[in-house]
């Protein structure tokens, strides 16, 4: 009963996680990759990992963002070298998304995760750089240089 | 910067699945151990022992110091940067060819020129099999080279015309392919798709050409005169560098509408792929697209392109539905690769 208790208490703490942070994940998973089932592969793996380690990881917060992004990032690769996969044409986007998803796209793919993690989901600067396994500093400068760039193509949209 | 931030909470306005359930029944994938875990993979580690002893072996010979020092990667062949569907490597190619020469039945349609076209139209311009509306001829032109032209019938045109026109009007009257053995030539040699040029949309480049990093290329679309053909319908265009990520690293400006034509420009700054070895002259392509617009949907024909070569089962039909496109294959020099004036091609001007 004890353990039955802890494996809930376990789930729970997972559970916490992903009712806080699922919708924003998502999006930014959505974002920086641009096709939703990346997005939902990714978010749907990273989570099912927690379940499964959820004793080992110290912040399962940062934890679940980190692997959610790496293995889409590696999604990412191999459906471009390997596999017949196509975006999903019927995922509906809301007005103004389409633009601004554009806009990231022409971002190099550091500046793209830089910018949504830090920018659009407000994950410190030292998750970010977990994530594309450099130093906080290059995070910083792949931040400025993907915000100045994000900026001025969405001017230039806005033109 | 607030600003920036700002401009990202549109965002939140996308709807997202619920994916709690099956994550809770999903069983972790083993492949993926290595990345959740961020480690390098092997692979990685013995490239890095062999830039160390190639960094050695540079020390030994510093003489060479003074020579002009080239970006570490793979030198292309002859066939990176002239293909483009459904490999896009030397390598790749040559697996197609093994399985091939082995009888794999799965292969058996790359050594029929035809049957690529049509695997192209399905699974690439999304236009199904040619009882869905299209006519396939193919040419064979000698020397491992041919021409198959697809022409669609007018229920395929965004404003079909009236009266009993046999075929679309410009620019949407029909695609030319040019199909190559770009391994072997002969009955046993595989067909692939050198190039895909549509009507209407001009795109001033060969297949094989070096653009320079900066480089810009200029692109043209024909457009009807008639405001109601155009009704539902849009165009784009892009550029994709390297296999696939992170060597894709590199950035589209544009694209600008200008004197009737639209222009983007391909550009890599050296920041985004610094550390990243994707190789001097990656094998790349560029394209330019016209597609319907779904109804209700506003989803960009940027988005759902990158992933448009990807295909190497040649089965799965694309989602997206192109009237046109027109897509090349090239090389782009990167930043600080050491690439001679005569080795490089800009091609501009629309």
């Amino acid at each position: 009963m004890v353990q039955d208790s802890t494996v809930k208490d376990g789930e729970e703490r997972v559970a916490a996680v992903y009712r806080d942070h699922h919708k924003r994940m998502w999006r930014a998973l959505f974002s920086f990759a641009g096709d939703p089932d990346i997005a939902s592969d990714a978010m749907a793996e990273a989570f099912a990992r927690a379940l499964r380690d959820q004793y080992t990881i110290r912040d399962l917060t940062a934890w679940t963002w980190r692997v959610a992004f790496r293995i889409a990032a590696s999604e990412l690769s191999r459906r471009h070298t390997a596999t017949a996969t196509f975006a999903d044409t019927s995922y509906e986007l809301p007005e103004s998304v389409p633009d601004l998803l554009m806009a990231l796209r022409q971002l190099s793919p550091n500046q793209r995760v830089a910018v949504v993690l830090h920018d659009y989901a407000d994950r410190p600067t030292g998750e970010v750089a977990d994530v594309l396994g450099c130093s906080r500093a290059t995070v910083y400068v792949h931040l400025s240089q993907g915000r100045r760039r994000l900026l001025k193509l969405l001017e230039d949209q806005d033109d | 910067m607030t600003d920036a931030k700002s401009r990202l909470r549109p965002l939140d306005r996308l709807e997202t699945p619920d994916l709690w359930r099956r994550a809770t029944t999903l069983d972790p994938r083993s492949e993926m151990d290595e990345v959740a875990s961020g480690r390098r993979s092997s692979k990685r580690s013995v490239a890095g022992i062999v830039a160390f002893a190639v960094f050695i072996a540079a020390g030994a010979f510093a003489w060479q110091a003074l020579r002009p020092v080239t970006r570490p990667g793979t030198a292309p062949g002859p066939i990176e940067g002239t293909i483009l569907w459904p490999e896009r490597t030397a390598a790749m190619l040559a697996s197609a060819q093994a399985l091939a020469d082995q009888g794999d039945p799965s292969v058996a349609w790359r050594l029929d020129p035809k049957e690529v076209a049509t695997r192209f139209a399905v699974a690439v311009l999304g236009w199904g099999t040619p009882d869905a509306g299209y006519v396939v001829s193919v040419a064979d032109n000698g020397a491992g080279a041919a021409t198959a032209t697809l022409t669609p019938r007018p229920d395929m045109c965004p404003s079909p015309p009236s009266g009993s026109t046999p075929v679309c009007p410009l620019p949407f009257s029909e695609e030319v392919l040019t199909l190559r053995q770009a391994g072997r030539t002969g009955d046993t040699g595989v067909w692939s798709v050198a190039e895909a040029r549509a009507s209407g949309l001009d795109l001033p480049l060969a297949p094989g050409a070096v653009v320079p990093n900066d480089g810009t290329i200029s692109a043209r679309w024909q457009l009807p005169t008639n405001g109601d053909a155009l009704r539902g319908f849009a165009a784009s265009a892009g550029w994709e560098m390297g296999p696939g990520y992170p060597c894709e690293g590199g950035e589209l400006r544009g694209p600008f509408r200008a004197n009737g034509g639209t222009r983007f420009e391909v550009y890599s700054s050296p920041g985004a792929l610094r550390g990243l070895d994707c190789g001097s002259l990656p094998a790349s392509y560029v394209w330019i697209g016209t597609s319907i617009v779904p109804h209700g949907k506003t989803a960009s024909m940027s988005l759902l392109v990158p992933f448009l070569l990807g295909s190497q089962t040649a089965t799965t039909p694309t989602s997206v539905r192109f009237y046109g496109l027109t897509v090349v294959p090239m090389l782009v020099g990167l930043p600080d690769a050491a690439m001679s004036p005569s080795g490089t091609a800009s091609p501009s001007s629309s």
